[in-house]
């Protein structure tokens, strides 16, 4: 995953939401509210208890602005904090089943091009359930682990850096968790494109 | 290398994140061995599908409604901590408050209340007035001696007065004296009413 925001402009309007300018602040929302919600939603799976969160992470992030020293890109302090904040929710409410709720107007599927007619539509769709009811049911760590890299392409650094742990931690859960996944969805996975 | 450690690796070189001299082995492994190729083809659907599955977009009005409660909120944050110098004004109320519910409290509550023995005149504060009295004024030490002799005097009963003289005359020299005395008396009775 790039950087949502060039460096520069990003540091320029943290300086100004520090001293309270509020349109500044919500710019710097802006670029990334869509990739923290995408994130937050690949865990809770539903669109209200992501919108909750979301609001607690920028509201933090608002009160921390002192704090973000630039070592890194607002983004990226932006993504820990939400990383964070959504895994001790998950912590406190442990797995919760049946409650994936997506609300339509906050989210909609992505364009994926179909390919192969209905039916292999079909088939992929059941494999991308199945894949998502199987991630679920991962330990967090591993499961926070394959949502960051696998989920939302971030490269193992970045992952790293949101989860808190080192590159090779994340290469390692990321292993286990594919080794998991594997044994889980076994017949699923075998034949056909990818 | 072996399948089991280029399996390890198949996960890194999936992710990117293989470095260079590795992934040539990896490669060379993966030449020769069809058992991991096909892991490595089982990897990519599963990334395929998770990645997939977890697409979503987040449509551009959601992300406008949002930045709208968000800016309610932090107001509402704002409005919640209140200013520096609104803050100051409330912390000294807050202070003010406190030492004047402090002073009413002791007022109602702790203040000593003098004790009664004050107004019933205690013995040490009746002489501890006597000797106050003495080191202003010599004078009233004669006097405040003589009326106090006076009023021993008057409170006390003279001998003559609080016994009969007569010793017959006290009814409590009867009550103890047994019928062979009373008879014993009565004889010397009459023998002095004889003479």
């Amino acid at each position: 995953m790039t950087e949502t925001m060039d460096d520069a402009a990003d540091s320029a309007l943290v300086d100004k939401a520090r001293h309270g300018d509020r349109e500044a602040f919500a710019e710097l929302v802006r670029g990334c509210q869509a990739k923290v919600f995408m994130t937050i939603v690949s865990f809770t799976r539903n669109t209200q208890d992501a919108d909750d969160l979301m609001q607690d992470v920028f509201v933090q992030a608002y009160r921390r602005l002192d704090r973000f020293k630039g070592r890194s890109t607002f983004f990226t302090w932006v993504y820990r904090i939400a990383v964070n904040h959504t895994l001790n929710f998950l912590k406190r409410k442990k797995r919760e089943a049946g409650r994936r709720e997506l609300d339509e107007r906050t989210v909609r599927p992505a364009d994926n091009p179909a390919s192969g007619g209905p039916e292999a539509e079909a088939v992929r769709e059941e494999l991308e359930r199945r894949i998502r009811e199987a991630v679920d049911l991962l330990p967090l760590i591993y499961r926070a682990a394959f949502n960051l890299v696998a989920g939302q392409g971030l490269s193992h650094g970045l992952a790293a850096r949101a989860l808190g742990v080192t590159e090779n931690t994340v290469s390692w859960r990321m292993h286990r968790a594919r080794k998991m996944l594997q044994a889980k969805l076994g017949p699923y996975l075998q034949g056909g494109d990818p | 290398m072996r399948c089991r450690r280029s399996r390890r690796f198949i996960s890194d070189k999936l992710d990117g994140a293989l470095r260079p001299r590795l992934g040539r082995a990896l490669e060379a492994h993966l030449e020769r061995c069809p058992d991991c190729r096909a892991h490595e083809r089982t990897l990519r659907r599963l990334d395929s599908g998770a990645s997939r599955a977890g697409r979503l977009d987040f449509t551009p009005e959601a992300g406008e409604e949002f930045l709208r409660r968000l800016d309610r909120r932090l107001d509402q944050e704002r409005q919640r901590a209140g200013s520096p110098v609104g803050k100051r004004w409330l912390w000294s109320a807050a202070g003010l408050t406190a030492v004047a519910v402090a002073v009413l409290a002791w007022v109602l509550v702790l203040r000593p209340v003098p004790s009664p023995d004050i107004y019933a005149l205690s013995e040490s504060d009746v002489f501890s007035r006597i000797i106050d009295q003495y080191s202003r004024d010599p004078g009233w030490e004669t006097s405040f001696n003589d009326a106090l002799l006076a009023s021993i005097d008057d409170s006390t009963i003279s001998r003559e007065e609080s016994y009969p003289t007569d010793p017959w005359d006290n009814p409590l020299l009867w009550e103890g004296v047994s019928r062979e005395e009373l008879n014993q008396l009565e004889t010397e009775i009459a023998s002095d009413a004889a003479i």
